[in-house]
This record gives structure tokens, C-alpha cells and sequence, in this order.
């Protein structure tokens, strides 16, 4: 059964066998926050893209974001968590420099969570991948000031 | 573009079945034929099947062969699965109507069905999060319950909504329900039970939220000319619309409290319809969270925005009021079988508009609409009439 699992994860497969975004996930390895930038439309994208959905160009930049946003909502899930995951689970909408990123907030007691309190980047490891590197996604942290 | 209508409608029991797939698309595909005498499965041209989870959850895929071989029928028009998540089945009733107005075909069947319930309830759970996006929302645990709670939280933040209205929506839904025989949940609910029940994501409680529940449905769809010969009481499309904003929550408009797609999607419909939303005598809405409700009054025109929480506080989605907002009990009351919910609205609007509701028959319907949606950036509206 370990093995039915592990074969369709619910993590994306992040290696440069798999994926044309393994920049940003070499990244965030690194604990820096990278996304896709469209020179011909000078826009910056969240998530990252393979294809600007504005003009449809395939040569897009990697730009670096700022590690740090502000919570513009929040909930805290305790109930049907799918199996695998922490309980509670604390997801939200965090704001980086305008973009709009969902994400997960880890290492944070769910009580000092509040609408505009600051938060970090504090990528979370996931699994191991086929080739035996470990898989991050982006989740951030409450920074402890807020408290 | 020739005039459709429904001439059949069937529903399973909706809950946690002791029944497997094929054998809740048989329960509803028996009894849709029941319900139109003069139509046989040899009679079917087409079959379309709105589903989503088979291939997780049954581990079968193949749906619409498999599901045309149970129920005797040979199709020769059209054959399709349509799988769009919780929109699934008004997806697929689109399809039907297209082909049926293009004159591809004079009568197609549509079914949705869902089985959502598995020994490991755990993996039901899971198998929920390959709706969202895998690489940036179902990686970090995301199901549907916590990206709608978001959008609770920031109309309850813009537009000053209550818990206690949110609660109020739930307490309605399953009054409704109550007096549903094919309903998930039939007890009704008290407001004090429905803010003391367990939070599922903050601030929907358990029974602010639709259940994990099998079941299907399946409506028969004609030509005019046919419908007439085979029913005294065809129902009539009248309007559709549909429209697709953004997948993940991440491009969701700024105020995600927003759903524009929505009142796109209505707009088309009402337009085709040649009415406004003042000439509805009931809607059923996707009220898979209580939150979706209230959005769901404001962007269908029911009250302007920010406005959806006192109007189901006022009672004005309830019988006796403006419009009656979910006669059958919605999803939070009957349940959720992802691909039956938009074919089991439907259902609901035919007998609704035959005066065939039983004690939960809105008095006097002519006109009635269905808003299915399968995420808070994409919604398709149906709007059903007498004639």
C-alpha cells in the first residue's frame, strides 16, 4: 500500500526530469522565494508559469521575491485533514509585494495568527522524489515580532 | 437553435451507500425511465455521464460505455463523460442541450453519479484534494472546505457577515431537506446545534459544510417536437451560462468574496432567458459551504453585494420571502455526490416546475434556476421554465 501511495503523492515531482520550474524549487531549497517573470508583458506571475497566460511567451525570467508578506486571511482546519498531514492545518492567503500567494503557515501556534501579521518563508520537506532528492514546498512561518 | 426540455428525472437515495457505482447510476437510470413511460433505453441516442472521482475512487474509468451497458442503452448520437469537479453534471447537461438544440440529436440522457464513500475513509479524504491544484494547493493539505473558509473569512471581514447568518443558511437547508425522501440528511438542524457543532475550517462548522455522499441522478432531455409526444409536461431550458475566471486560489479576483464568473455565468442566462432575477420563483444554488450561499444570493442579483448574510437572515431565500433559495435542501442537506449534484438540481427543477415537489413544493413555480459551480472562479448557471 506505502508503495500505491508514494506513487501518486499529492507533492509535484520537482526534478528537471520532470519539470521546467526545478529553478524555483532549487531555490526554496535554499530557503529563497523565486517566481517567473514576463519581459515582453513585464509581468511577474504567481505561481510560477511555464507560459506567460498574458502573451502565451515561453522565455520568461526567474526574479526573486521578498521572503517576508502580511496574512490577508487565514483559516485553521481541524477537521478532515487528509491523511499524511499535520492537524491543525493553518492555510492562507499571504501577500508578497502584491501578488496573491496561498500557502501554509508551519512552525506557528495557530492562536497568534491574525489578519495582516508578518510572515517568512519556511519551506517544508514533503518526500523524496524519484531520484532521491528531497521535495520542499513553499509554506511560511509567523515572524516572531507579531507576538 | 431548436427549444429542449427535460421529459424525465430520477434521483438515488442520496448518503452512505451500501451500494457500489454502478449500482447508484442504475438506481437513478431506473428511476428517470419510470418517470417518462414512454421512453425505453432503446430510445436513448445519446448518453452523456458527469463524473469525477471514478478512477480513485471506484478504480474505473470508462464511465459512459460502462454506464450505457447497465442501463440497456446503445448509444448512436452521442457518447461522453464530462468531468469539470463539482460542476460536472451541469457541465454535461450543457453538452445535451447543444447537441439536442443543433438538431445532432432529438434525445439524450444525462447522469451523474458519485462514489465517494470507501472503507478507508482516509483516502476518500485525500482522493478530494485532486480537485485543487496538486502542485500549489493540494501540496500543502488543501481541500475544499479551507479555500472556501477563506473566502468566509474575508466577507465576514469586508462585508461584516455573522457566524450567526452563516448558521442560518445551514439551519434552512436542512429544514428543507427534512422534507427530502432522497435526501443525504433528514432530521433538520437547530441554530444553537449548528454553531455548537465541530469546526471543520474556520468559521464553517460541521453543518455549514455539504457531506461526503454517494449518489446519482439523471435527467432525459428531448426536442421540443419529441418532448411533446412523449410528456404533458415538458420542462424547458430557457437560459445557460457559464463562465471560468481561475483554477487555483491564488488568481481568484483580489476580493476573493467576489465571484464575477458567477454573475457572468447568471448574466448569460438571464439574458437567454429574457427575464431578471426578480422573475425567479426558486433557485438551487451550490451551497457546498454556507458561505457559497450568501455569495451565491449577491452575484445571482438576488441583493446587492454584501448584502447575502441579512438576506437569508430575513428569511427572505425561504419560503414566503423573495425567492426560495434551495427547496430540495441544497448539498448541505441532501449531500454532495460531486458529478450527481448539477443533474440532481435539475431533477429538482423539473419536478419543482411540474408540481411534483411534494411538502416541499414552492406554490405557484414557473420559473426556476440552477447555479452549480466547481470552484470560487467557475460557475454555470441553468435556468429551467414551463414553457
Amino acid at each position: 500500500m506505502s508503495e500505491y501511495f508514494r506513487a501518486i503523492d499529492p507533492f509535484p515531482l520537482q526534478s528537471s526530469k520532470n519539470t521546467r520550474l526545478t529553478p524555483f524549487y532549487e531555490a526554496l531549497r535554499s530557503q529563497k522565494l523565486l517566481t517567473t517573470f514576463c519581459p515582453r508583458c513585464a509581468l511577474r506571475h504567481w505561481p510560477p508559469r511555464v507560459v506567460c497566460p498574458e502573451c502565451l511567451a515561453a522565455r520568461l525570467d526567474w526574479v526573486d521575491l521578498p521572503s517576508r508578506g502580511t496574512v490577508h486571511a487565514y483559516t485553521i482546519q481541524d477537521t478532515g485533514v487528509p491523511p499524511g498531514f499535520p492537524r491543525p492545518l493553518i492555510f492562507a492567503v499571504v501577500l508578497v509585494e502584491g501578488l496573491r500567494i496561498f500557502t501554509r503557515l508551519v512552525e506557528t501556534e495557530p492562536t497568534q495568527v491574525e489578519r495582516g501579521c508578518t510572515v517568512r518563508l519556511c519551506p517544508s520537506a514533503v518526500g523524496w522524489d524519484p531520484e532521491g532528492d528531497e521535495r520542499y514546498v513553499p509554506t511560511f512561518a509567523l515572524v516572531q515580532e507579531n507576538a | 437553435m431548436r427549444r429542449v426540455a427535460l421529459v424525465g428525472a430520477g434521483l438515488s437515495r442520496f448518503g452512505v451507500r451500501a451500494a457500489g457505482f454502478r449500482e447508484l447510476l442504475a438506481e437513478a437510470g431506473q428511476a428517470c425511465f419510470a418517470s417518462v413511460p414512454h421512453v425505453t433505453p432503446k430510445d436513448i441516442e445519446g448518453l452523456v455521464v458527469g463524473a469525477v472521482l471514478p478512477e480513485r475512487a471506484a478504480f474505473q474509468s470508462h464511465i459512459a460505455p460502462l454506464a450505457a451497458e447497465t442501463l440497456g442503452i446503445q448509444p448512436r448520437k452521442l457518447s461522453a463523460r464530462t468531468e469539470h469537479m463539482c460542476a460536472s453534471g451541469s457541465v454535461g447537461i450543457r453538452y445535451a442541450y447543444a447537441f439536442i438544440a443543433a438538431g445532432l440529436a432529438d434525445i439524450v440522457m444525462v447522469l451523474g453519479v458519485e462514489k465517494l464513500n470507501l472503507p478507508n475513509m482516509g483516502e476518500a479524504v485525500l482522493n478530494m484534494g485532486a480537485g485543487v491544484d496538486r502542485d500549489w494547493e493540494a501540496c500543502f493539505g488543501l481541500t475544499a472546505p479551507p479555500a472556501f473558509a477563506l473566502a468566509a473569512q474575508l466577507h465576514m471581514a469586508e462585508y461584516g457577515t455573522t457566524e450567526e447568518q452563516l448558521a442560518q443558511v445551514a439551519v434552512k437547508n436542512h429544514t428543507h431537506s427534512s422534507k427530502n425522501p432522497h435526501a443525504h440528511f433528514q432530521n433538520g438542524v437547530t441554530l444553537d446545534a449548528v454553531v455548537c457543532s465541530r469546526m471543520i475550517a474556520s468559521p464553517l462548522r460541521l453543518f455549514m459544510c455539504s457531506p461526503i455522499t454517494d449518489g446519482a441522478a439523471a435527467v432525459i432531455l428531448a426536442s421540443e417536437e419529441r418532448a411533446r409526444d412523449m410528456t404533458d409536461k415538458p420542462v424547458f431550458i430557457r437560459g445557460t451560462g457559464q463562465a471560468v475566471h481561475g483554477f487555483s486560489v491564488s488568481s481568484l479576483d483580489p476580493d476573493y468574496a467576489s465571484w464575477p464568473a458567477m454573475k457572468q455565468a447568471a448574466g448569460d442566462a438571464y439574458a437567454m432567458a429574457g427575464i431578471r432575477a426578480s422573475a425567479l420563483d426558486f433557485a438551487e444554488v451550490h451551497d457546498c459551504f454556507a458561505i457559497a450561499e450568501i455569495i451565491a444570493y449577491e452575484e445571482l442579483g438576488f441583493c446587492s453585494k454584501g448584502e447575502g448574510g441579512p438576506f437569508a437572515a430575513e428569511g427572505r431565500s425561504d419560503y414566503g420571502g423573495d425567492v426560495v433559495v434551495n427547496p430540495r435542501g441544497g448539498l448541505m442537506g441532501c449531500g454532495h455526490p460531486l458529478g450527481a449534484t448539477g443533474v440532481a438540481q435539475g431533477v429538482e427543477a423539473f419536478w419543482q416546475l411540474r408540481g411534483e415537489a411534494g411538502e416541499r413544493q414552492v406554490p405557484e413555480a414557473h420559473i426556476g434556476l440552477t447555479h452549480n459551480n466547481s470552484g470560487m472562479g467557475e460557475h454555470v448557471v441553468m435556468i429551467y421554465g414551463r414553457e
